[in-house]
């Protein structure tokens, strides 16, 4: 009994910030906000996992080994756009070409990024201006609406706080997690991100690990924004921009590190909660999307400058406890 | 050398080594990415431009090629020192340069005297700049920090001015936008000014050296005594100025200053830095050739401007050159 205990809280101990902070925050919003009680605020929250929660879970993946990929809105602009050019083929359909064209993309990607061996920031700035671009042509420079908008149907049912897309959202965490807890692949995408030159000496494969952590990336973020602009009716090649910021944010909140080689999928999905609760809690009251890129950015900003801090004296801690010990033998 | 140089004559050994020395300079010349070959460059597509599109060299779209090219530049230019250290970029400019806009026209429509307008304003960006910087310098990651600021910044403007514009209301000001010493338009004497300080700034001062060590090897800096954080308060704190002095040339030359500005700003300026062939790690490059990077890249839109290309169009184009000049120039310098 008393091992299950202890093995339970060894389980939470490194989510525990980002726990009591949604618990707060979720608290906070449904205590000061009259509309954001009940099953509509779960719904509310979860559904922010369809977009948000897509992109950021895909881009975990590039994060573990190490990299950045700041094409992903970009990538869901353009995936929206094809998904509305081929939405006359049905709708699986249609999600599956932009999806596919997502993963292509971000596999390019992540070649080309391990042969030049260039920072994957500045490259993927560079990607994210030409795939803009190509989500603009595809849409002929404009939001370009469905033809048909009955394809959108399906993803408009809802099941008290589940809608297709969320579903799908956690379908994907789900491969997500299977991907890196459970195959050769995510061990040597962990293994890269925590240590490049150790993990090229063990014989893993840079070439793999970039090609599959930006095809994930790339796939995720055009699934994203395909069911997104279907579910809308029209692409927006100019929109996401704010995922810019938001994606790493909910990577960073949910306390994975950027260095790469720690974090689950369980940060990620805490991480998406805390930046949905604060996006639809704002939402519900109304304010200005301003306001939110606002509450969000302070939010990031407080949140890692603070664990900063946090870890700095947990390491000084450990550190004068690894001393005492020596020094007491 | 094998071993036999090494026995030869010492005349003519020393034949050798000047050899070596020309055919290392002239390799030096002919690397992708020296420095004559910008300017080439800009000289090349102009002459193509004008070839396939009359009118290309008239004197009035080289006026608007320079005068467009001046604000991205400024900002351009004064991010180089940021790029320089090694931090990337400061994804901040936009909302930077909105904040310096939106200030100076508020103060300056509130009559407050414009040289107290400009310096409070700079001042107020700058120390924005510095936040940023001192967060950087404790460790954090400038692309986040800076992501994060910008919307911090664009929110808190967009907030206390209720997205409405907010006019200059004083004619006196307009010069700025009409002048034109010599034919020369105001913001382009700004641009150029800015360049030249910038440069001297990079090269000629211990904190511009100490810039480009950080960059090069920041571990060698800190042991030789380099003090890396103030540098990263510096290099932020500049990048956050150039960018206000962006926001105050816009409101000046167009008498308001309105949320909607500088759209595509931050990205405008990070095409223009690696256009002009800045190493990402650090290190080695100079203003000087941001300042071409957003000359080349104003003078290839006008360009396509000229023919009627679209937008998507425009900027896939510049998503192209961009990673044509990462592929070209970025990777051999690789550690």
């Amino acid at each position: 009994m008393r091992g299950l205990g202890l093995r339970l809280v060894d389980a939470v101990k490194p989510y525990a910030l980002q726990i009591v902070l949604l618990i707060g925050l979720w608290w906070g919003f449904s205590a000061t906000t009259p509309l954001f009680t009940g099953i509509s605020s779960v719904y509310a929250v979860v559904e922010g996992f369809a977009v948000l929660g897509l992109i950021s879970v895909g881009l975990l993946v590039p994060v573990l080994a190490g990299e950045l990929d700041l094409s992903v809105a970009a990538m869901a602009a353009l995936a929206g756009g094809i998904a509305v050019r081929v939405a006359g083929l049905g709708l699986v359909p249609a999600l599956a070409i932009a999806t596919l064209a997502g993963l292509v993309i971000g596999a390019i990607q992540g070649g080309v990024l391990s042969r030049l061996g260039i920072s994957s920031v500045v490259f993927t700035i560079g990607t994210m201006l030409g795939l803009q671009g190509l989500a603009f042509l595809v849409s002929d420079n404009a939001a370009l609406p469905l033809e048909d908008f009955s394809v959108s149907d399906p993803l408009l049912n809802r099941w008290s706080f589940l809608s297709p897309s969320s579903l799908v959202a956690i379908a994907v965490f789900g491969l997500v997690w299977f991907l890196l807890a459970c195959t050769k692949i995510g061990r040597e995408v962990y293994a890269f991100g925590g240590g490049r030159r150790e993990a090229a000496a063990a014989g893993v494969s840079q070439l793999r690990v970039m090609v599959v952590a930006f095809a994930v990336c790339g796939g995720c973020a055009a699934l994203a924004g395909a069911m997104a602009s279907i579910k809308s009716g029209s692409s927006t090649p100019g929109g996401y921009t704010d995922l810019l910021l938001i994606a790493p944010a909910a990577i960073l909140v949910g306390g994975i590190n950027l260095d790469g080689g720690r974090g689950t999928v369980i940060n990620v999905v805490l991480g998406v909660a805390i930046i949905s609760v604060v996006r639809s809690g704002l939402g519900f009251r109304g304010v200005e999307s301003y306001i939110v890129d606002l509450a969000v950015g302070g939010l990031l900003l407080v949140f890692v400058v603070a664990d900063f801090f946090i870890q700095r004296a947990a390491g000084q801690r450990s550190r004068a406890r690894t001393a005492r010990r020596v020094l007491t033998g | 050398m094998s071993a036999d140089t090494s026995l030869a004559e010492p005349s003519a050994r020393a034949g050798q080594e000047k050899a070596d020395r020309t055919a290392r300079r002239r390799s030096a010349l002919l690397r992708p990415g020296a420095p004559w070959q910008l300017p080439v460059v800009i000289v090349l597509v102009a002459i193509g431009s004008a070839l396939v599109t009359p009118g290309f060299l008239a004197a009035d779209n080289i006026r608007a090629i320079l005068i467009t090219s001046s604000v991205t530049g400024v900002v351009a230019v004064s991010m180089t020192a940021v790029t320089l250290s090694g931090h990337f970029f400061s994804l901040s400019t936009e909302q930077t340069a909105l904040l310096g806009a939106m200030l100076f026209a508020w103060l300056v429509g509130s009559d407050t005297p414009v040289l107290l307008a400009l310096l409070v304003t700079l001042a107020v960006v700058a120390l924005t700049g510095v936040v940023q910087g001192v967060v950087v310098a404790i460790g954090l990651n400038p692309i986040i920090t800076t992501l994060a600021a910008g919307s911090v910044i664009g929110g808190l403007v967009a907030g206390i001015s209720h997205n409405e514009n907010i006019m200059t209301g004083d004619a006196s000001l307009s010069w700025l936008g009409t002048a034109q010493p010599l034919g020369i338009p105001a913001v382009v004497i700004i641009f150029a000014l800015v360049t030249i300080l910038c440069t001297f700034v990079s090269s000629g001062t211990v904190i511009g050296r100490q810039t480009l060590l950080t960059g090069a090897n920041s571990k060698a800096a800190v042991l030789a005594g380099v003090p890396v954080k103030v540098v990263a308060v510096v290099v932020f704190a500049m990048v956050a100025t150039g960018s206000g002095l962006a926001g105050i040339m816009t409101a000046s030359t167009l008498g308001y200053a309105s949320t909607a500005m500088f759209a595509t700003l931050t990205f405008d300026v990070i095409a223009a830095v690696l256009v002009g062939g800045t190493s990402i790690q650090g290190g080695s490059g100079s203003p000087l050739r941001s300042a071409g990077g957003a000359i080349l890249i104003s003078e290839i839109n006008s360009l396509m401007l000229l023919n009627n290309v679209t937008s998507g169009m425009r900027m896939l184009v510049q998503g192209a050159l961009v990673l044509a000049v990462i592929a070209l120039l970025h990777t051999r310098r690789t550690r």
